[in-house]
């Protein structure tokens, strides 16, 4: 009987060892919103990329009236918010004095995180076509926007 | 005059019945005489083994649900048991129940339920003190498996420029299986109502996956989600004593 209790013992230490197993882990909950994040190069005279930061650039979508930067100095990447409920996003850009326009068509997919922390949504670049009076070419390095916050358009631009 | 014979022939048959019975009580009389005749022996591995094989069935009702929708007014359940002793020490054991849990806050509304299954095996630890001494320390082991839908009826996206919006994520099925390893005792507080108190390891073996990912809450496993939880369980059974017998009472005849 003795050896019995011992064993109880042992299994109520063991149990209790692996209390922190059934802790709930407390969840810190990150950005409310993933941003399309682009970096902006240009090409110098020895042709090489190099990063470029633009003395003045506005931006706004015509769906919305609030810019999203104004006049904005020595910027060499910028990050602007897509609308949860829509689909399409048109931009414009105004660099140094010129306008060009982007459109841009995207995928947002909600991702549920947990009960604390609620849903995100993610996006996916499908396409996009842009002007051509300042930006010389716009590649997209990474078609996903998510909470990893990686590079997702290097755009580069025309310096003369 | 039909009537009559029919009567005449019940009644024959009943007379019939009755001496065979007068008769079959006169052989007991003279058995009984005879075996009271003999010295008295009380064979101690017959009782024994008369404990060994007395078979029982305790029926319980898990108030650990009850408890914790007291705290969490948004959890709810119900959680029964049977319990069916194959030998002193060794009891066969179904669990099952449902969950209902619900998890509100500004960003979401989260729902989860469903109902599961636990088949296993205590294994007492005590020696019972007495012949009717049924109180147990045991452990134990059990397979588990839970079959539930979880939902997002609505959920909250921030959007710092465009606004924000709602949404909701579609009702979905899901699956779980787990094991989990259980020590406790149950001991009795009246006559065949027992009171018990566990602590349960579960492993979670495995799970479906669905667009609500990670779940966040399995209906019999836990609110948590990792891959090993610990659980209490408080119970109260009531135990059908299936080998009940009337006594037989002697009538000892004067020579």
């Amino acid at each position: 009987m003795n050896n019995k209790v011992k064993n109880i013992g042992i299994l109520l230490m063991a149990s209790m060892l692996m209390l922190n197993t059934s802790c709930i882990k407390n969840e810190i909950c990150i950005s409310a919103n993933n941003l399309l994040s682009t970096e902006l190069y240009t090409v110098n005279d020895h042709s090489e990329i190099v990063a470029y930061k633009i003395d003045s650039i506005s931006l706004f979508t015509i769906a919305y009236q609030d810019t999203m930067y104004y006049n904005a100095k020595k910027l060499d990447k910028f990050s602007i918010p897509l609308a949860d409920t829509a689909t399409q996003l048109t931009l414009i850009l105004k660099l140094n004095g010129d306008q060009d326009t982007i459109w841009l068509n995207y995928r947002p997919y909600s991702v549920f995180r947990s009960t604390t922390c609620g849903v995100i949504n993610r996006y996916e670049i499908q396409n996009l076509s842009f002007t051509n009076n300042s930006i010389w070419e716009i590649y997209i390095k990474n078609n996903i926007i998510d909470e990893n916050k990686e590079i997702n358009f290097l755009m580069f631009y025309r310096t003369h | 005059m039909k009537i009559r014979k029919s009567i005449f022939l019940c009644f024959t048959a009943l007379i019939s019945l009755f001496s065979l019975n007068v008769n079959a009580q006169e052989a007991d009389s003279s058995r009984f005489q005879a075996a009271v005749s003999r010295p008295l022996e009380f064979d101690e591995s017959e009782e024994v083994s008369h404990i060994a094989v007395n078979h029982d069935l305790r029926l319980g009702i898990d108030i650990h649900n009850y408890i914790l929708g007291a705290i969490s007014p948004y959890r709810t359940g119900l959680d029964l048991n049977i319990e069916y002793n194959l030998s002193k020490d060794l009891f066969v054991i179904i669990e099952g129940g449902y969950n209902y849990f619900r998890k509100e806050n500004i960003r979401i509304n989260y729902v989860s339920e469903g109902k599961y299954i636990r088949l296993g095996v205590d294994y007492n630890l005590r020696e019972p003190k007495e012949a009717n001494d049924k109180d147990i320390y045991y452990i134990g082991a059990r397979l588990a498996y839970s079959q539930f839908t979880q939902e997002v009826p609505k959920y909250l996206l921030v959007n710092g420029y465009w606004g924000n919006s709602t949404a909701f994520l579609a009702k979905e099925d899901a699956f779980a299986y787990w094991a989990e390893l259980l020590t406790g005792f149950k001991v009795e507080v009246l006559k065949n109502w027992y009171l018990g108190m566990g602590l349960r390891l579960k492993f979670l073996l495995h799970r479906s996956k669905g667009a609500i990912e990670p779940v966040q809450f399995i209906p019999g496993y836990s609110q948590n989600y990792n891959s090993a939880v610990m659980d209490f369980n408080y119970t109260i059974s009531y135990n059908i004593p299936l080998n009940y017998k009337k006594k037989k009472i002697a009538v000892y005849e004067e020579k």
